[in-house]
């Protein structure tokens, strides 16, 4: 028998050791819209925000004077150019080489956006509202609009690999993603629940997966979907795990590091 | 997250299928019995409940495909063969039950590390995963271990894969994977918050 031996990390990283410190979280949340996705980014600390929708910024300024008055929160200049494409019109007409330089363009602002907020010492953490739309980005970016592609068969792995990729260069500050809700479905059967849309491997890259959720009878509140972390948090104590106004960053990491103070998520 | 140790790749040799072993069958009237199951909640009940009550769709459709005759079928033939090359293996070492009822494929002896080291056997209809992602998007085999080292008392296990969508041959790889107390304290949780759970909803045998 022969063996080959692939070694378990090509490269090693190293940075400053600060005993004590938790390492950097990255949470994804997803859920239906109203739930408190873009809500639960914004409590997150020392937050720059890269806005693909325009809904985010109201959401984030709400959260900042209701709760965190005083708050910094790191907005980029020229907001507009990561949401306002061109006219519909334009977009549907475009060719498909075009299509694929323009959305090429895109996503580079986008990463761009995110690296320079790496480069900010007090940024902390990197929201992207929604990384769904990014995903929509990427592949557009790879194939063309959507609408565009004809009979030719996608190749998920090139987008998929570019996202991930991209995820993983952001993570040493802290995470926090929103995505939206789709249908989720075995086979051809739906199921009574939703699953986060775009970006599928997104449960297993994160250190935690949450869905929010909003009903009259029980107000706002967060189930685990999956964490990497805690495997305690799979199943039922990972269902309704924050309610109501608990439902913040910092609340939901000393969940996902119990060794962890408030403190260290401020 | 747990550990990964090393990921290797086996290339098999003509020599090495001179070199099997008959594994221990019991058998009657000629016909191979499979080994008894304890009546109860075994850990492939729970993980089933908790894939659930978590709604893991992937692991759902990963439930589906025992629905498959010829899938699990391949597995079992995996497991036998590839099981019959590790002469020094315990293979089918029986059932614990604490903390939960559960059999794994075999155990065997981790010499570098003089500590004992579960081994699994799994049939993979995908192509080979990196040891990163294996842990990553295998939820139910990295559950699957941690549960096991509970149970057997280790902290190591290991994977033998077989990715049979790799063209033009599948490809054999073992990936030996660590736990840390940690690691499976939190797995002891989990199965201690789900237990009572899983008995309620019938997830029993």
């Amino acid at each position: 028998m022969k063996d080959t031996v692939v070694p378990a990390a090509q490269k090693v990283e190293f940075e400053i050791l600060k005993p004590g410190a938790p390492d950097k979280l990255f949470v994804c949340v997803f859920g239906k819209p109203g739930t408190g996705k873009t809500r639960l980014m914004a409590t997150a600390p020392g937050l720059g925000v890269i806005p693909l929708q325009r809904k985010t910024r109201r959401t984030v300024e709400d959260v900042i004077k209701d709760l965190y008055p005083g708050r910094k929160v790191w907005w980029p200049k020229n907001h507009e150019e990561f949401y306002k494409y061109q006219n519909p019109m334009a977009m549907a007409m475009m060719e498909r080489e075009d299509s694929k330089k323009f959305y090429r363009d895109l996503v580079n602002r986008v990463k761009v956006g995110c690296w320079s907020l790496l480069d900010l010492p007090e940024v902390k953490t990197i929201g992207i509202d929604s990384n769904y739309t990014l995903y929509q980005m990427i592949v557009a970016a790879h194939y063309g609009k959507s609408g565009q592609l004809g009979s030719d068969k996608t190749l998920w792995g090139p987008p998929n690999d570019e996202m991930r990729e991209f995820l993983t260069s952001l993570q040493p500050k802290h995470l926090v993603v929103t995505t939206e809700a789709k249908a989720a479905y075995q086979g051809k059967n739906a199921l009574d629940y939703d699953d986060p849309a775009g970006y599928k491997s997104i449960g297993y890259d994160a250190n935690v997966l949450v869905e929010t959720h909003f009903s009259v009878a029980d107000g706002f509140w967060l189930d685990v979907r999956m964490c990497q972390d805690r495997a305690a948090l799979m199943g039922e104590a990972g269902q309704h795990l924050l309610s109501g106004d608990m439902i913040e960053f910092k609340y939901l990491a000393c969940e996902l590091r119990p060794d962890s103070s408030i403190e260290d998520w401020e | 997250m747990p550990t990964l140790i090393s990921e290797t790749d086996v290339k098999l040799e003509r020599a090495d299928l001179c070199k099997r072993i008959v594994l221990p069958r019991d058998t009657v009237d000629n016909f191979i019995v499979p080994p008894a199951r304890t009546p109860g909640l075994h850990l492939s009940g729970l993980l089933r409940y908790v894939a659930q009550k978590s709604r893991i769709t992937s692991y759902l459709d990963q439930l589906d495909e025992e629905a498959v005759p010829l899938r699990w079928a391949l597995g079992i033939a995996w497991e036998e063969f590839a099981a019959s090359l590790y002469p020094d293996m315990v293979w089918q070492p029986g059932e614990v039950s604490d903390p939960v009822i559960m059999t794994c494929d075999g155990i065997s002896h981790l010499s570098d590390v003089n500590q004992p080291c579960i081994e699994e056997f799994k049939c993979n209809r995908a192509r080979k995963y990196s040891g990163a992602d294996m842990l990553k998007k295998k939820w139910l085999w990295t559950c699957q271990g941690a549960g096991y080292c509970l149970g057997y008392g280790c902290e190591f296990v290991r994977w033998h894969v077989l990715s049979v969508m790799e063209f033009p041959d599948p490809i054999y790889t073992k990936y030996l994977v660590g736990f840390t107390n940690k690691e499976l304290g939190e797995m002891r949780k989990m199965i201690e918050n789900n237990r009572a759970g899983a008995i309620a909803e019938g997830y029993c045998e």
